[in-house]
């Protein structure tokens, strides 16, 4: 075997024909980038051939100041495809001293690591190494993860904060974990630049992603629908995402292909706000820095795009649901967040978190959790929108219609009902979003709460011996809600008798009458004309509950249904019902 | 005096990679034209097309390597001297062929040197791409490449002859404005006229102590 050199026809041994050498010329273009370039021709060139060392020019191009072929012999190192290669001593032929290549080359402490050589050309020199080649005592760099520990490389200039770097890197090994061939076409990009960037060569000799285990069974609970918004989603986020998701059948999950380049902040928040009203999104997985802007030093965590975006969500309406996917990890942003009304936060997976391989299988985990834990509280989306229109009923003041009299102090009473019944909805709404075990049940009693106050709205207030009566004087009739027909006041009905098991005649009683569930029903059928067996079925289901709920001890209470979201949606869709009907 | 126009479809970027270099404006070199949305098309136009009535007024045209397709480029650069810069660029590569060109990070663009390579424009009316490269090291980089050659020479010695046209390949017009010593100047110029002996060799490693004495100087060692 021979040692080898690389030249770009600059050196005069290549001009000698030196029969102890293979020799490779290295000539770059303008069309690709350099460390594209030097990757190509370590694998294609390099990597076929049997060598004991590689004696490198370090000027490999017209200008001397690029050193590229020092940069050559740091990809070397570096590149762990090419397992032969990289623990080769490798000679550096240049006329500097090494104090002259320290003060003058890119990667001073680059010169100062094992295995590494500097040599003129003189043919003496060559002979000495030559010599010691042959004779096995120059030897080469036993341990690359000890050299890297040595070296800075820093990422490309303008990778602006180490936002581009985290969103490429956690790309990559994401898709690795997720089984995606890395040979997609929208993952080419990405792929290629941690493949050639020296940069990303040196993140990976400590952290390699071929090391990274395949892994499925990746799972959102729940459905709902899914809205991306990140300005780097064709990087490969859309290829990534989407495949998480594919398992879980019951999400729907959409990117906001968007072109984000060179927009002002007020642009991408109309264009973000535009697409959360014709999308109508469960969730919002939202990136934080979407405007180049946003990666001026000097910007606040509260005039970042993402933030503002986030602010404008909540604006629509509250209840969607919304994660931060984004590559900063400083907590003072993820605290405005929060406060801002951020439902999860998911870390783009940056090369300083990549501490061990599970990492990767970590955060997807975590990011499917997170999903599953907005959908579960996606039904807050329907809440609010219902508990906006009730408000917007209220806000047209409808004390004034034809329903309620012209008595100022019954017009205030009904003021007072109608602003508690405000302040439950929002109550209502409050209780929901937190994590609190009894907040489907504490809704639940808001609102039948919020059906007394609007009994206490449309009806007079009557002696205990006399039946309700709205304030235009009609009377209310009692519903047998087990034969669903209507009784008046007078009649009797036949009821089993608990104690007996026998059916009994019974004359209706003025609790009856006046029960919650009879006057809303009332209200529903007789006063707002509202025919729908359903609405009245619901109605009399939430009286019902409520009243097994409150009535109970705790021993029977827990013997209640758990009640579920969809109950409380159902219970909130008939009180609105009634309310619009006004 | 030189027109250069700067093609940049980025703005806010700019403004950010200007700002950090504590770079205030660039509008004091009136030979710098920053071009609108609307000229941006017309040079679009003018590089896939055989009239550049609006392209001939310039020397050099520096652009946002995105801003152009891969066709607009490789037109770009069989048409005038260039300079791309990008994000992606990991490394500044510098090519003469078929016109100078040099594709350059576009932190490393927006930086002194930039201000360096418009003012040296500005007072000299040259346009130098090294100085945009490598700043103040530039003249560095001419030495260095000229001692690399020099010592090419010297090792050869035996095989070949050298002529005066080997030196005028060697100290380029170029490499002649640097400051030299007088008498070091005086001796390359008998070198370029007479050309040299393959005997004379020991006056060839002279010459390379001269110019490594120099490259100390400009890298600041003390010999």
């Amino acid at each position: 075997m021979k040692p080898l050199i690389i030249h770009n026809n600059n050196s005069y041994l290549i001009s000698q024909n030196v029969n102890y050498l293979h020799s490779l010329g290295f000539s770059a273009n303008n069309k690709e980038d350099i460390d594209f370039q030097i990757t190509e021709f370590l694998l294609k060139n390099v990597l076929p051939i049997n060598t004991t060392a590689i004696f490198i020019k370090a000027i490999l191009s017209t200008n001397y100041l690029e050193y590229l072929g020092l940069r050559v012999a740091i990809h070397i190192r570096l590149s762990s495809k090419l397992p032969q290669l990289q623990e080769l001593p490798i000679i550096i032929l240049c006329e500097e001293t090494f104090e002259e290549l320290s003060k003058t080359c890119q990667f001073p402490e680059f010169l100062h690591t094992e295995g590494l050589y500097f040599s003129n050309e003189s043919p003496e020199q060559l002979d000495i190494f030559i010599n010691l080649l042959n004779q096995g005592k120059l030897p080469g760099c036993n341990s690359i993860p000890d050299l890297v520990k040595s070296l800075h490389i820093a990422p490309p200039a303008n990778y602006l904060s180490h936002h581009s770097i985290a969103n490429e890197w956690s790309i990559l090994r994401w898709a690795k974990v997720l089984n995606i061939p890395t040979e997609t076409p929208l993952l080419y990009e990405v792929r290629k630049n941690i493949e050639s960037f020296l940069y990303y060569k040196y993140l990976q000799v400590l952290n390699p992603i071929s090391n990274l285990p395949g892994c499925t069974g990746f799972n959102i609970k729940g459905k709902g629908k899914i809205l991306y918004i990140d300005d780097e989603w064709n990087k490969g986020w859309d290829v990534v995402l989407r495949k998480l998701v594919s398992s879980s059948p019951d999400v729907l999950f959409e990117t906001f292909k968007n072109d984000f380049k060179d927009k002002s902040h007020n642009e991408i928040l109309e264009d973000c706000k535009n697409k959360i009203l014709s999308n109508s999104p469960d969730v919002v997985l939202l990136d934080l820095r979407l405007s180049d802007s946003d990666f001026s030093g000097s910007t606040k965590s509260n005039e970042l795009t993402g933030y503002k975006v986030l602010r404008e969500i909540k604006n629509i309406n509250p209840g969607i649901q919304v994660i931060i996917f984004t590559a900063s990890n400083k907590v003072w942003n993820l605290l405005d967040l929060q406060l801002a009304g951020a439902n999860g936060f998911c870390l783009k997976e940056s090369p300083e978190l990549s501490i061990n391989s599970s990492f990767s299988i970590e955060s997807l985990k975590s990011l499917c959790d997170q999903v599953s834990n907005c959908l579960s509280y996606a039904y807050l989306k329907e809440i609010w929108s219902l508990s906006d229109q009730i408000k917007k009923v209220f806000s047209k003041n409808p004390l004034t219609t034809k329903y309620f009299p012209k008595n100022l102090h019954e017009q205030l009473n009904g003021i007072k009902y109608q602003n508690l019944l405000l302040q439950e909805l929002d109550a209502m709404f409050e209780i929901l979003k937190t994590n609190n075990e009894n907040r489907l049940n504490f809704s639940m009693i808001m609102l039948y709460k919020i059906l007394e106050y609007l009994n206490e709205i449309f009806y007079q207030k009557v002696p205990a011996d006399k039946a309700p009566v709205f304030f235009d004087g009609i009377t209310v009739d009692f519903f047998d809600r087990e034969t669903k027909t209507w009784k008046k006041p007078n009649d009797s009905l036949i009821r089993l008798n608990k104690s007996t098991k026998k059916p009994e005649t019974r004359k209706i009683n003025f609790e009856w009458l006046k029960s919650t569930s009879n006057k809303s029903i009332n209200l529903a059928v007789k006063k707002l004309k509202i025919n729908d067996d359903s609405l009245l079925f619901n109605l009399i289901s939430l009286s019902n509950y409520r009243n097994d709920f409150i009535h109970s001890d705790t021993s029977r209470r827990n013997k209640l249904k758990s009640l579920n979201a969809q109950d409380i949606l159902i219970w909130m869709n008939s009180v609105a019902s009634i309310i619009k009907k006004i | 005096m030189k027109n250069i126009l700067l093609i940049e479809d980025r703005p806010e970027r700019k403004k950010q990679f200007l700002e950090s270099s504590e770079i205030k404006t660039l509008s004091n070199y009136p030979f710098l034209k920053e071009v609108s949305f609307q000229e941006l098309n017309i040079i679009k136009q003018e590089l896939l097309s055989n009239e550049k009535p609006f392209l001939n007024d310039y020397d050099l045209i520096m652009t946002h390597k995105s801003a152009l397709t891969f066709a607009e480029q490789d037109s770009l650069v069989t048409l005038k001297s260039s300079v791309f810069f990008s994000g992606g660029i990991s490394q500044s590569f510098y090519s003469e062929n078929p016109n100078p060109v040099l594709h350059i990070n576009s932190k490393e663009f927006y930086s002194n040197n930039l201000i360096e390579f418009l003012t040296n424009i500005q007072n000299n009316n040259e346009i130098e791409l090294l100085i945009l490269q490598f700043g103040q090291k530039w003249k560095l980089n001419l030495l260095l490449n000229l001692r690399d050659k020099l010592t090419q020479k010297i090792y050869s010695k035996i095989s070949e002859e050298i002529y005066p046209e080997d030196f005028d390949e060697l100290f380029t017009e170029k490499l002649m404005t640097l400051n030299w010593e007088s008498d070091t100047r005086k001796e390359i110029e008998i070198l370029k006229s007479n050309g040299m002996d393959k005997n004379d060799f020991l006056q060839l490693d002279e010459l390379k102590n001269k110019i490594s004495t120099f490259i100390c100087n400009e890298i600041g060692i003390i010999k």
